[in-house]
Order: structure tokens, then C-alpha cells, then sequence
């Protein structure tokens, strides 16, 4: 249960419970660290803890516990990394397997990994790049396993809401497909929500300004095609 | 569309995606019923295009179990995630 802490009146809530240990160092930081400008400061004789100074310790607190830092880096990303896998695709089972193996070659150097900021665009790319290659794994398979066949590829559509939702989803899937490389990773990617251009640009490698003008070309181009 | 009006076939697109026409397509459009009813066709296909396409990546989540999952395939220990938008969760 949240509670504030007690020391601190008139304070925030510090989101956690008294023998959580990041609270305990918070508690203990503000004994040694109080003074203006450290996050901690005096108010009519009352300690108070600002937002900054919380945010501070708890970064403090995660790095002596990496495995605790990973778990957290897991739960802030995971539902963006999912839809990236999912919009390549295109159904859970395997968006999540992609979206595991990504959090799992992240893992493996994210001991070297100095600035937290950093992890959000590392696994965006690691995860499209997985995504991509799945895809094109599976498509291999098809076209061996159904060379007899005269088919179309079959595409597994999760979240239409009807019968009529799910034939447009797949053909719209299935129009994606067609569109020129260039303009269906941008697709694909600012569909995806939380990437603003500037994420796309970053795990494509180009800028802002062309992941937009990109999107547009293929927005242009459904347009066109989905008759 | 008459063939004579297959120059105006780029502008309808651009304009149905920026929601704004130009003053040439604006006249042509008073004049050419044709064209006026395409106008309308796109739009619709753009409003059909607008609701399909956030499908395309939203349609799911990740399971609730999946932070465990990945941390089990990791060898990490599964703890609460204390530091997460529910707190500690007791």
C-alpha cells in the first residue's frame, strides 16, 4: 500500500511500502542529503522529498540490482515492443516470441548498457530486425511447404471486431505487404503506439522529416489500392 | 472517372489525406459530377483506412505473464515489480 513518508510531513507519497527497500533508502538519503538543490530541502522545519530526489534514489537503489533494473526496463517497454512485432507480424503468438527474444539478446549486454535512455531505441531496433527476419522465415516455409499449391499467403489477423473488419483487416495486411520496403517500415513502425517519427527514424536510421513524408507516400498509396 | 479527368486523380488522394483542396480541384469539382462523386469515394475510403490501420499494430497485448515469462527465460529470480504503476502490490 503507498504510503508517505512519515518523517516528512505535508510530503509526496513515496509509491511504496515501508520495508520496500527502495523507501528505505529514500528514508536514509534524506537524513544524509538535505540541502536546497539535492532534492531534499527544509520547510518551516520540515523535511519534505521532491519528485526529483525520489526519482534520483530509486536510480540510485536499481543500480546495485541489475536484475531488478532489467525487470523494470521489461515492464516500461514491453507493450510498445510487442505491437512492433505485432505489426510485422500480425498475431500475438508470434509477436510475443519475437517481443521475448528481444528482451533476451537485450539482457545479454545490458550490463555494458550505461545510459538508461538508451535501452528504449536498442530494443525497438533489436525487436523489428527479429520481426523481420521471422517474417521472412516464414515465407520461405510457405513458398517450400506450398509450392504445389496456387494460394495466396495466409495471414493471421488478431483484433478485427467483425466477420466484415477481419476480410478488410487481411486485405489490408496483405496490401502492406506489396507496398515498397521503404514505406512499409515506416508503416509499420509509426503504427505502432508511442513512436512518434522521431522512434522510427531512430530504428530505421533516417530522419524525422523522411519517416514522415515516407508515411504519407504510403498512406497515399492504401489509399489508392483499397478500392 | 472520364479520361479527362484522370489528371485530377493524384490531387483527390492528397486531398482526402490532408483534408484540404486545392483551388483548381475545387472548381473542377463544381463542374464534374464525376470526379465530385470520386471525392466522395475516397473519403470514405480514407475514414475505412483510418479506423483499419491502428488495427493493424493495436490489436493485442503482450500476455499478463509475460515480464515473468521473460525473466524465467533470462534465469532471473521473479520478484514483484515494486517500482511499477501498482507499487508494491501488498
Amino acid at each position: 500500500m503507498p504510503v508517505a513518508d512519515s518523517s516528512a510531513s505535508g510530503t509526496r507519497s513515496l509509491g511504496c511500502c515501508s520495508i520496500c527497500p527502495v523507501y528505505t533508502a529514500a528514508r536514509r538519503a534524506i537524513f544524509v542529503n538535505e540541502r536546497p538543490g539535492r532534492g531534499v530541502y527544509t520547510q518551516r522545519g520540515k523535511r519534505s522529498v521532491t519528485g526529483a530526489c525520489v526519482t534520483a534514489l530509486i536510480a540510485k537503489a536499481e543500480a546495485h540490482d541489475p536484475e531488478a533494473r532489467f525487470g523494470e526496463r521489461i515492464a516500461e517497454n514491453q507493450r510498445r515492443v510487442f505491437q512492433i512485432a505485432y505489426s510485422v507480424l500480425g498475431n500475438s503468438a508470434d509477436a510475443e516470441d519475437a517481443a521475448q527474444e528481444a528482451f533476451l539478446r537485450a539482457y545479454q549486454k545490458f550490463a555494458s548498457l550505461r545510459e538508461a535512455e538508451k535501452f528504449r531505441p536498442w530494443v525497438n531496433r533489436i525487436v523489428f530486425r527479429l520481426a523481420l527476419n521471422r517474417q521472412r522465415d516464414y515465407r520461405r516455409r510457405l513458398a517450400r511447404d506450398t509450392a504445389w499449391q496456387v494460394t495466396e499467403t495466409p495471414v493471421m489477423v488478431d483484433g478485427a471486431k467483425n466477420a466484415e473488419q477481419v476480410v478488410m483487416l487481411d486485405r489490408l495486411r496483405r496490401e502492406i505487404e506489396r507496398l515498397p520496403e521503404k514505406l512499409r517500415s515506416v508503416l509499420q513502425l509509426s503504427l505502432v503506439e508511442e513512436m512518434e517519427a522521431a522512434d522510427v527514424g531512430a530504428v530505421l536510421g533516417i530522419p524525422a522529416g523522411t519517416v514522415r513524408s515516407r508515411l504519407h507516400a504510403a498512406r497515399k498509396l492504401l489509399l489508392e489500392v483499397m478500392k | 472517372m472520364k479520361n479527362a479527368c484522370e489528371k485530377w486523380k493524384d490531387q483527390l488522394l492528397e486531398a482526402a489525406l490532408t483534408g484540404s483542396l486545392t483551388a483548381g480541384l475545387e472548381e473542377h469539382l463544381r463542374t464534374c459530377a464525376i470526379c465530385s462523386e470520386e471525392m466522395n469515394n475516397v473519403r470514405a475510403r480514407k475514414a475505412r483506412l483510418d479506423t483499419l490501420l491502428p488495427l493493424v499494430a493495436r490489436g493485442s497485448e503482450p500476455s499478463a505473464d509475460f515480464r515473468a515469462r521473460v525473466l524465467a527465460a533470462a534465469g532471473l529470480p521473479v520478484k514483484e515489480n515494486v517500482h511499477g504503476r501498482g507499487g508494491c502490490g501488498r
